[in-house]
């Protein structure tokens, strides 16, 4: 062999070992910091404007300090069962709320852990451009939304039901998942609205069952039946709870009158897979109190803040949350300046349906 | 007075008419081929010597040029690499010219004989147009010594790179779907081994390589960036031949030559034969079996990647030729385990295969035909198969198997008709029927007695029919015009398309010409890509009633120039507006295989996960080439930006997608050392990436939801891709040694690819800081997971690695 060609198999065998990962430095980052995370929903048929503050967590870099706290989820007038994860709440602001005119501070509730102040100390009006200042000593930032016009109504509610079969998956008795085709009755629901012409208009469409159970609790060693509430919604064009699915626009139908999508609800899945509970060795059957049944539903009209940063937020969640390489990022919506999170605004109107 | 006028007049035209009757009109025709082998070569320059005279030889190496009758007709045919022929004619009748033209390679002073023909850039009409020698190709340094076409396109202006090692290209803000690659008349859809590291094509079986980014001809069509057009060699017509290589991680070969030689003669037909293996794996699976001999499980993974290329062609007579040629190539990751309690095997693999038959028949010396009849298939395939022992409730088994795929069967019939010295036109009709299965998934759960499966095969017809005309209006000017007509029909829904084209090329003086070119493209299939790495988990799809088919319009301008024999210096800019075309909507993914909800695999449309948009793209590129000579190589640079917009991304602001590349340059070298030695070298640089990175996360609120008042999000900033990869850059080096040696040339091959170990991204993930290994992973979704401190790590994947390979040629 030539000595060239030695020397080239030599400078192959020192080829060089070296880690091939590396940390990027922070000051490739140059807005890495926390943000606040303003969360404020208005319309002018509530009696309270409230305004969440929280903090966002850099990703790169420490975080030694406590980076969520669990708070109770509370729907309506009902505790509901699981506990939620919120952003590290900022308590020190100075949160003012101004219509162009007037500007109103918000104060705290450390109950509520929320900014609040009533409407009738400061009213939402339909068609008002509110501003929303919230600072403390790290942030200060801004948010404006306008509430829409008008108010929709649905119009020609149909509420059909019918016997279907449905597959679906059950425990066995050997504690074994199992496929079942059984007959379940469903609800179907359809609406309409006419759409204000000649602007944009966003919409979301509610439905939801209230069932109200007595569910067995153990109290000082005693089996007793405590109220429940459950709400189950109506899923629409699909069999399941789609949550995309319960928002439109009038793109192509502009002052027209808007059909909704098909509304779905199956018995089967109001009861889920139980309806006892064992407690000492005996079962007691879950109560439930029929009359409690009603149908409420709710046609919101909302601004664009409101549809873009609600719809960005359940497409996250319906893709699991989880974003994995081969998953595209989802962005979220936001109308906070120097922040994060939503400032925005609505009209609803409610239809309660009691007989069916 | 009137009648008198009438009479010049008529006196004129009669005069005029007579001028062009009296002089007849005579065709030289044939076929051009290398001296040796008869290959056939395509491009050959054939021109009267200093005129703008002339023609060139067709993708079948014919050529045909019609003059007046003369006593003295000189002829100069050129060739890149060959040394040239002047052939005098008397021109009184039609005449049959074969030429065999020598290859500067075979003459025993290689370097120097060669630079003595160029192909002047001034003269030639085409724009946005590459050319690379294969000889050349064999000569730049490349990672583990893989030589590879696709890569050394990528090193020419306005042609990128994807990410480190990458072979996907992406030519003028295209995307890696838009580009027209096609092996003898085939189009291959997936050109990507290895997760796109190495290209498809065995460059020894490559007769040539022509990539154009702008002025396309009437005759392609069908996508909206670019065309490779690749061609096989047909097969040593006089000797039975071979070429191959001994790498580290493939060997190659490539035989060729004659079939039933008489007597001297050349053979009537000839064969080709070659293929190319990985042993990756074999090399590994007894290390692997060894170091578990005394665990309790058995685990083995490997990869192979291989393809063959095969290609007979058969002289029925001097005017009909037939061409039997087809690709083969596979990849396949695979891995196994199995213990006592589970068995798992799961696999990922994807191949192309294509055929084509072809028919050149020649009617007279001026009007050659060809007909092909073109198949090719990509298949892209998952499947995870886990069988849980229990012997006391019997086995369990689970089963996933995903499949993506694409089969066409075209039928293509050209005319070339060499008209006069003038006018040379072209005309043809082309018709694809495409099946599409862009998705198909087989889920199998015995426990919950679960059995699923769900397509959406799509069938879809093209049909194109095409006319161009290339026009030598003066000395000066060059015209290439023509139409395409492309109709395109899906699911009951037509679309016809008129596409324009329009180059011309102005000679301001001896050595310069300023040229200027239009084109509209249409493009009625779609690649669906997340991972924008060019893996083959992108899924082709067609255009749709629903997704329309993607269209382009693209305007350049430019000056080639000529500085001396053999270094030319080119120019252009340009702008190009794209519609319709697609990306995956926010949080969707390939493997977003529906809700499997109460045992039912939810009917998922692909179609419903994407977005919908437009995008443009302008720049200017340079390049100071030097193909010849001592020392070739060239410099290339190139300014660019690309935008997108799309309503439903970014909330309907424009945005860098991912390769939008502010700056590329190249600079190539390749040094005839010595009459056996050769050197190379290749410095490339790229602006990073434009990527979407997490800089934050928080819990987002639900407004008066039940299910769920909050979702925990990423912070990703104002803007979608709006963290920058930092830039790439690296320095490659090559060595060869020639010798020849009794009956064949030997040449040993060592490369040093990133010779100063620069850490190129690859990709970048958010993880912990002292977390070192791993695949990639993702910021943590829950709230509460433990961590300290977290960092964007970059992976780089090659840094200084040198390599060696033996190849050898008979």
């Amino acid at each position: 062999m030539k000595p060239y060609i030695k020397l080239a198999f030599l400078a192959i065998t020192l080829s060089s070992c070296e880690t091939l990962v590396d940390d990027l430095p922070l000051s490739r980052f140059p807005e890495l910091k926390s943000k606040l995370v303003l969360t404020s929903f208005i319309a002018p048929t509530d009696s309270l404007i409230t305004v969440t503050l929280g903090e966002s967590t850099p990703l790169f870099g420490e975080y030694g300090k406590t980076r969520t706290e669990k708070v109770v989820n509370q729907a309506g007038d009902t505790l509901y069962y699981n506990f939620i994860d919120r952003n590290n709440i900022v308590t020190d602001a100075q949160v003012t709320i101004s219509n162009g005119t007037l500007h109103k501070n918000l104060t705290y509730n450390a109950k509520t852990k929320k900014y609040e102040l009533p409407t009738r100390q400061f009213a939402i009006i339909p068609g008002q451009t509110y501003t929303i200042v919230a600072q403390n000593n790290i942030y200060s930032v801004k948010a404006s939304t306008t509430v829409p016009l008008q108010t929709i109504e649905a119009q020609n509610i149909k509420l059909d039901s019918l016997t279907e079969n449905i597959r679906t998956i059950r425990i066995d008795s050997t504690g074994k998942y199992v496929q079942v085709i059984e007959a379940s009755k469903v609800w179907k629901l359809d609406f309409d609205w006419k759409d204000p012409a000649g602007q944009k208009n966003y919409y979301k469409i509610d439905a939801t069952i209230r069932y109200d159970f007595e569910i067995p609790t153990l109290e000082n060693q005693k089996v007793v039946y405590k109220k429940q509430s459950h709400y189950l919604q109506f899923a629409w064009d699909s069999k399941y709870l789609e949550f995309e699915k319960k928002f439109k626009t009038d793109s192509d139908l502009d002052g027209r009158q808007i059909k909704s999508p098909k509304g779905n609800l199956y018995q089967s899945n109001m009861f889920n897979t139980q309806n006892s509970f064992t407690i000492n060795g005996t079962s007691y059957p879950i109560r439930t109190i029929n009359n409690g049944k009603q149908i409420s539903l709710k046609l919101y009209h909302l601004n664009e803040d409101y549809y873009q940063n609600q719809l960005t937020l359940l497409k996250l969640y319906s893709s699991g949350g989880g974003e994995t390489p081969f998953t595209e990022p989802t962005q979220i919506y936001s109308n906070v300046s120097n922040g994060l999170g939503c400032f925005a605004a609505y009209t609803v109107s409610e239809h309660i349906i009691n007989k069916y | 007075m009137k009648n008198r006028r009438t009479y010049h007049l008529l006196t004129v035209m009669l005069l005029y008419c007579g001028g062009i009757f009296a002089q007849k009109q005579f065709t030289i025709s044939g076929s051009i081929r290398e001296k040796g082998s008869l290959e056939q070569l395509i491009g050959v320059n054939i021109h009267i010597p200093s005129s703008t005279v002339g023609t060139s030889s067709n993708t079948y190496g014919f050529y045909s040029l019609t003059m007046p009758a003369t006593d003295t007709l000189t002829l100069i045919y050129s060739y890149v690499g060959y040394e040239p022929v002047l052939k005098t004619f008397v021109l009184r009748q039609n005449i049959t010219q074969n030429i065999e033209l020598t290859s500067s390679k075979t003459l025993d002073e290689v370097t120097v004989r060669a630079s003595k023909i160029n192909e002047r850039v001034s003269d030639n009409l085409k724009m946005g147009n590459i050319d690379v020698p294969i000889a050349q190709i064999k000569k730049i340094p490349t990672v583990l010594g893989e030589k590879d076409v696709l890569k050394v396109l990528q090193l020419m202006p306005g042609v990128q790179k994807g990410s480190e090692g990458q072979a996907g290209i992406y030519v003028r803000g295209g995307g890696p779907d838009q580009n027209l690659i096609i092996l003898d008349d085939a189009v291959v859809y997936n050109a990507n081994h290895l997760f796109g590291f190495f290209s498809t094509f065995n460059g020894d079986a490559l007769k040539s390589v022509e990539l154009t980014k702008a002025g396309f001809p009437a005759r392609y069509g069908g996508r909206l960036s670019s065309v490779i057009d690749l061609n096989m060699k047909d097969g040593n017509k006089e000797k039975l031949s071979g070429e191959g290589g001994i790498g580290l991680i493939s060997s190659r070969l490539v035989l060729e030559g004659p079939i039933k030689r008489k007597n001297g003669e050349p053979a009537k037909a000839s064969f080709l034969l070659s293929g190319r293996r990985t042993y990756l794996d074999a090399l590994i699976k007894p290390v692997l079996l060894l170091s578990q001999r005394n665990n309790t499980y058995k685990e083995v993974v490997g990869y192979f990647f291989h393809d063959y290329t095969a290609k007979i062609n058969y002289e029925i007579n001097p005017n009909n030729k037939l061409y039997l040629s087809g690709y083969f190539g596979k990849d396949k990751f695979y891995g196994n385990f199995n213990d006592k309690t589970n068995s798992n095997k799961s696999g990922i693999n994807w191949g192309n295969t294509t055929g084509t038959l072809r028919w050149n028949h020649l009617y007279n010396p001026k009007l050659f035909s060809n007909t092909s009849l073109i198949y090719s298939r990509f298949n892209f395939g998952i499947n995870n198969k886990s069988t849980f022992f229990d012997s006391k409730n019997g086995d369990r088994h689970y089963e996933l198997r995903y499949d993506s795929g694409v089969r066409d069967i075209s039928l293509k019939h050209d005319f070339d008709f060499f008209w006069n010295n003038k006018n040379t036109v072209k005309i043809g009709i082309q018709s694809t029927q495409h099946y599409f299965n862009p998705s198909a998934l087989v889920l199998r759960n015995s426990q919950e007695n679960i059995f699923s499966k769900n397509d959406n095969k799509i069938n879809s017809t093209e049909l194109a029919l095409y006319a161009e005309d290339q026009l030598q209006v003066n000395s000066k000017l060059k015209i290439n015009t023509g139409l395409r007509a492309a109709a395109y029909l899906v699911g009951g829904k037509s679309y016809l398309n008129l596409e324009p084209r329009l180059s011309m090329a102005y000679k301001t003086d001896e050595n310069t010409a300023i040229k200027a070119s239009y084109a509209r493209m249409n493009q009625n299939i779609h690649l669906l890509s997340n991972t924008g790495l060019g893996l083959p988990t992108d899924l082709w799809v067609p255009a749709t009633s629903k997704i329309r088919p993607q269209q382009s319009d693209q305007w350049s301008i430019g000056m080639a120039h000529d500085i001396h024999q053999g270094l030319t210096l080119t120019a252009e800019a340009y702008y190009k507006n794209m519609r319709n075309i697609i990306n995956y909507k926010d949080g969707a993914t390939f493997l977003d295989i529906g809700d499997t909800q109460n045992g039912d695999a939810v009917k998922q449309n692909w179609q419903d996960k994407v977005a919908v948009g437009k995008g443009e793209s302008y720049g200017f590129e340079l390049l100071l080439h030097k193909k010849i000579g001592r020392f070739s190589g060239w410099a290339g640079y190139t300014w660019s930006k690309t935008l997108w917009t799309f309503p439903e991304l970014n909330f309907g602001k424009a945005f860098a997608p991912k390769y939008d590349r502010r700056h590329d340059a190249s600079l190539v070298g390749i040094y005839e050392l010595r009459k056996n030695i050769t050197l190379s070298a290749t410095w490339v640089y790229g602006t990073g990436n434009a990527l979407t990175i997490p800089l934050g996360n928080y819990n987002g609120t639900i407004h008066n939801e039940i299910y769920t008042s909050n979702v925990f999000a990423n912070d990703y900033g104002n803007n979608k891709n709006s963290f920058r990869a930092e830039a790439y850059h690296r320095l490659d080096f090559g060595i060869q040694f020639h010798k020849k040696v009794k009956n064949h040339v030997r040449t040993w091959d060592f490369s040093f690819y990133n010779i100063y170990s620069r850490k190129n991204p690859f990709f970048y993930n958010v993880q912990e800081s002292n977390q070192n290994s791993g695949g990639p992973q993702t910021a943590p979704t829950s709230a509460n997971t433990p961590a300290n401190k977290l960092v964007l790590k970059r992976y780089s994947l090659f840094p200084l690695i040198p390599s060696f390979s033996y190849n050898f040629k008979f």
